[in-house]
Order: structure tokens, then C-alpha cells, then sequence
């Protein structure tokens, strides 16, 4: 549950952005250390450090966006960028002293409860679907379809770029802040590239284009290995083979470009037809 | 006398050592409906990418009324007043027919900020978000009623048949609301009945929106009777400029494209 927090993050800029980012542990980090600090270290309470880790990984999102993003790079270049930007920010956090190095930071409070988080993911997923039938999600949904057209339709590309990934990495920190909450541990070993690669397989199995999908894909990859504990060591290999069957079987993942709402709101545009109709 | 709504001062454009354009000079006057013809590769696309933005000219100046737009980024352009269609049409294929006009509509008509988006729009309130939203609704369908399609509106933009695909990305490019509008072969793959039809809606788009076209055709009837000025390109160059009557004369178009089968009448 606290993976889909961050999930949502990146469906907001992978599905409906049209970027791929492998980089997204990176704001995770940010967002897990900046609460872990401020908790721990200043003391302060859990809800002003989990805002202040979804800003610090806002900021962390403008220095890697603004440069790669500016310079238009094309999606495949700008998805290497984020890898190259996600393995540095976790050597930075191995290397300075304030995260206390390699050793990490230990002994966190539980503040990660199951209402909590609960309450936390619903806020998220409220606040993502608004944006994404918004104006802005229209925006960036124009540019994943087609960013020339999108151009030409007097949509500034850097800008609606720039906007999904600071929404997207906001959304990764807060759930980089839960998770720290949660482990009550944490180490820059945790934040490695494959952490990014699991929440872009969560978004892509999920459906691109989607908010639903990715939320539940991954509660579902998160407890896929938990409940196969009891096949032991199998269990990753079993893991692997149920991404590689929805891959096949669904290529546009499990609710690609559809959400649970979508039903409700397919009623409600026959209903306005009928009313049109008879006036 | 009659204003002019762009210029075109000696445009070239090469790509590493293919001339694509060069020693580009015309006008195109104001609520007149303006003509590029010419054979395959001869630059006319070029031309356009070069007035909307998508690359920068390598000679010569764009100017739109009196504005120098050279190397302005395409959505400053387009905010400017310049709209294009595609050749190979270019729509935003999974949102809805009427989504696709909305985000059009959208550059003149912002109504909501994103802080608003995100916290105000409440389930079941019919809040500013939601009225903004409806109101961006009823402007697109009004686009999509002009190029006859609003029947079409909750259809995704994909699922159209071609030539509606066509209309459609028509509406949207009037939905920006342009002083010049570019169609890059609104005709191609329609038979002669269609493109016909189709010319009498680019007519009506032209009076009812006062604007100015600027297009690409290859379908010659289609091009005769709908411009008033036409421009022929031949080698990324200019070959001809006239009045359909003085192209159709000219000797030198009817060699290199027309072909000697005019020569008949």
C-alpha cells in the first residue's frame, strides 16, 4: 500500500505523461531520508516531515528535470538520464555525512499505521485523479499521444513535462517518507535502480494510462511475495513468471487506459445523449 | 491596398547538404485563401515547419503581420496565431473526439489554476473545475458542429474513419483560434466528389472565421477553384506565383509538373 503512493507518482508520468523514468527511487530516497531526518534528528512531527519530504523530492525532480527536460531529450535518452540520476543520488546519500553514510539511519518511530497509510493513499489517489482530468492531465496526455501535434496545439512541452514529474516525484516522496516510517530503517541500499524498475513494472503491468491499474498492481506485487513466502526461494521466480503472463496475456496491462470509474462515467454521457435528444 | 497576414522573406532551410528550401519570397494576404503546389519533395511541408516552428530556418525571416516569428518556439506561434494540420494527421488518439478540441480550445480559455484542479474539485460538487470543464465542452462542440462531426464526440479520435479523422483535426486547429490557418493536404486519399465537398467547407471555415488559409494540395480542381493565389514550388525553389489562371498558362509549370497534357485545351 505504501508502494502504490509512490506508484501513483510515476503512473502520473509514465501512463499519462509518456515518459519512462527508472529513476524513481531516487525522489523515494529524498523523501524517505528528508522525513527520516526530521523526525529523528529536529524532532518534528510526522505529517510536517512527510510534507516537507514530498517538497524535498519536488526540488530533487527540478534538478534533474529542468536540464534534461529543457533539452527536449527524446523519451529512451531522457529514461537513461533518470538512471544515471538514481544511482547518483544514492552514492550522494552513501557519501555525506548527514544520512549517516552507508549505515543508514535506524531506529525510526512507527508512524506508518494501516489507517494512516490508508488514508494518505486515498488522498494521493484523489488529488492525482484530479489532476489528471484536468486541463493539465489533458495536457500531458497530448504530449504522451503525440508531442509534436501537442506543440502545435500551443502546449508548452517542458513545461507540462516538467509539471508531471514534480507532481510525480512529490508523490514518491511522501511514499518514500511512509516507507521509512514503516521499516523504521533506512539505507541507501534500499534505494537502488531495482526499486525504480519494480514501480515502472507496476505502472506498465498495470496499465499505462491508468490510475486504477498501477494502484492495484502494486498492492499486488507487493503481497505476491509475501503470501508465496511459503514457497521459500521460488517465490521471486514465481514473481517474475506472473509479470511475464500479464505482459503476454494483457499487453496493455491489466486496466490499460481504463479506470474503475470509467463505467460510471460511460452511464453518465448516455444520460446527457438522451437529454440532448429529447430537447 | 488589401493587409498582409504573413511574409515570407528569402526562407531556406538545408538538412546537412540537401537543400530542402531556399530564396523563399511570398505573401500571403490577408482572409485570402492561399495555394502551395508542387511535386513530391519539393519543400512545401518544409515551408510549413518552417512557419510554425518545428525547426529553424537556416536563411531569411517569417513574419506574421508585421512580427517577426522567426525561431519563436511552436506553441509561442501558435498563441501568435498560426494553426497547422498534418499531412500524415496527427490527433491524440486515445481521448475523445471531443477531448482532442478541448485542449485546443484550452490555449485561449484557461480558467482554472492547477491548485484548483487538484484540491477543489470535489466528487459531487459542481465546483469551479466543473463548470470551467463544461463550459470548454459546449466551445469544442461548437468547432465540431462547424466541420460536421459533433455527432462524433465521445468516439476515441482513433476509431474515426480517415476522413473524418481529417475533419477533426481540422476543428481542432480552428479551435486555437489562428489569424492563419495551414492545411497540409486536406485532401489526400478522397475522391474527386470529397474533395470537392471538402473545398466548400474550407470556404465556409475561411468566411465564417475571417481567416486566412494557406494550404498544400495536390488535387488540382480542388486547388483551381478554391485559391485565390498560388505559389509553385519546384527543388525546394519558387517556379511560379500567380492567379490560377496565369499558373495554368504558365509554361514553365506546365512543363516541370503539370505535365504536357494541359497544354489540350
Amino acid at each position: 500500500m505504501i508502494q502504490a503512493i509512490s506508484v501513483t507518482g510515476l503512473a502520473l508520468f509514465t501512463g499519462f505523461t509518456g515518459m519512462m523514468s527508472l529513476g524513481h527511487a531516487a525522489f523515494i530516497a529524498v523523501g524517505a531520508y528528508t522525513a527520516a531526518i526530521c523526525t529523528k534528528t529536529y524532532g518534528l512531527p510526522f505529517i510536517p516531515s512527510v510534507l516537507l519530504a514530498a517538497c524535498m523530492a519536488g526540488l530533487a525532480s527540478l534538478i534533474i528535470g529542468i536540464p534534461t527536460l529543457r533539452a527536449k531529450l527524446r523519451s529512451d535518452y531522457f529514461t537513461i538520464a533518470t538512471l544515471g540520476f538514481g544511482e547518483a543520488m544514492r552514492v550522494t546519500l552513501e557519501n555525506i555525512p548527514i544520512t549517516n553514510g552507508a549505515r543508514g539511519i535506524a531506529n525510526l518511530t512507527k508512524y506508518s499505521t494501516l489507517p494512516v497509510v490508508f488514508i494518505a493513499l486515498v488522498i494521493v489517489v484523489f488529488l492525482a485523479k484530479n489532476f489528471v482530468f484536468s486541463r493539465y492531465g489533458r495536457m500531458a496526455i497530448a504530449i504522451r499521444e503525440d508531442y509534436v501535434a501537442a506543440e502545435m496545439a500551443g502546449i508548452n512541452l517542458f513545461n507540462v513535462r516538467l509539471r508531471s514529474l514534480f507532481i510525480s516525484a512529490v508523490f514518491a516522496g511522501a511514499g518514500g517518507a511512509f516507507h521509512a516510517h514503516y521499516i523504521c530503517f533506512i539505507q541507501p541500499n534500499m534505494f537502488t535502480n531495482v526499486q525504480s524498475t519494480m514501480l515502472t513494472a507496476a505502472v506498465v503491468a498495470g496499465g499505462i494510462g491508468s490510475l486504477t491499474g498501477p494502484v492495484i498492481a502494486a498492492i499486488l506485487f507487493a503481497s505476491i511475495p509475501e503470501i508465496l513466502r511459503a514457497a521459500e526461494m521460488w517465490r521471486l521466480v514465481v514473481y517474475g513468471g506472473v509479470l511475464v503472463a500479464i505482459m503476454v496475456l494483457r499487453p496493455q496491462g491489466i486496466f490499460g487506459y481504463k479506470e474503475f470509474s470509467h463505467l460510471f462515467r460511460k452511464r453518465k454521457a448516455e444520460s446527457t445523449e438522451e437529454r440532448e435528444a429529447s430537447a | 491596398m488589401s493587409e498582409v497576414a504573413a511574409r515570407i522573406e528569402n526562407l531556406g532551410k538545408t538538412f546537412g547538404g540537401i537543400i530542402a528550401a531556399e530564396e523563399l519570397d511570398f505573401q500571403v494576404k490577408a482572409k485570402d485563401i492561399m495555394g502551395i503546389i508542387g511535386p513530391n519533395g519539393a519543400g512545401k511541408t518544409t515551408v510549413f515547419n518552417l512557419m510554425t516552428g518545428v525547426y529553424p530556418p537556416s536563411t531569411g525571416k517569417v513574419y506574421l503581420g508585421d512580427e517577426d516569428i522567426t525561431n519563436l518556439a511552436p506553441d509561442v506561434i501558435v498563441r501568435k496565431g498560426i494553426a497547422r494540420t498534418f499531412q500524415n494527421i496527427r490527433l491524440f488518439n486515445k481521448l475523445t473526439v471531443l477531448e482532442n478540441v478541448i485542449t485546443a480550445v484550452d490555449l485561449h480559455h484557461r480558467m482554472y489554476t492547477i491548485g484548483e484542479a487538484l484540491v477543489l474539485n470535489l466528487p459531487f460538487i459542481r465546483g469551479k473545475v466543473k463548470r470551467s470543464e463544461k463550459e470548454l465542452r459546449d466551445r469544442a462542440l461548437f468547432y465540431l458542429e462547424k466541420v460536421g462531426i459533433a455527432h462524433y464526440h465521445d468516439h476515441q479520435a482513433d476509431s474515426l474513419p480517415y476522413g473524418l479523422q481529417r475533419k477533426l483535426e481540422m476543428a481542432r486547429a480552428l479551435a486555437l483560434e489562428p489569424k492563419l490557418l495551414l492545411l497540409d493536404e486536406p485532401a489526400a486519399g478522397m475522391n474527386p466528389e470529397e474533395s470537392m465537398e471538402l473545398a466548400r467547407l474550407i470556404q465556409t471555415i475561411q468566411a465564417d472565421f475571417a481567416i486566412t488559409i494557406l494550404l498544400i494540395e495536390h488535387h488540382m480542381d480542388l486547388v483551381m477553384y478554391l485559391c485565390h493565389h498560388i505559389l509553385v514550388m519546384h527543388f525546394g525553389r519558387e517556379l511560379a506565383q500567380g492567379s490560377p489562371d496565369e499558373i495554368q498558362r504558365d509554361p514553365a509549370v506546365r512543363k516541370a509538373y503539370l505535365g504536357e497534357s494541359w497544354n489540350n485545351d
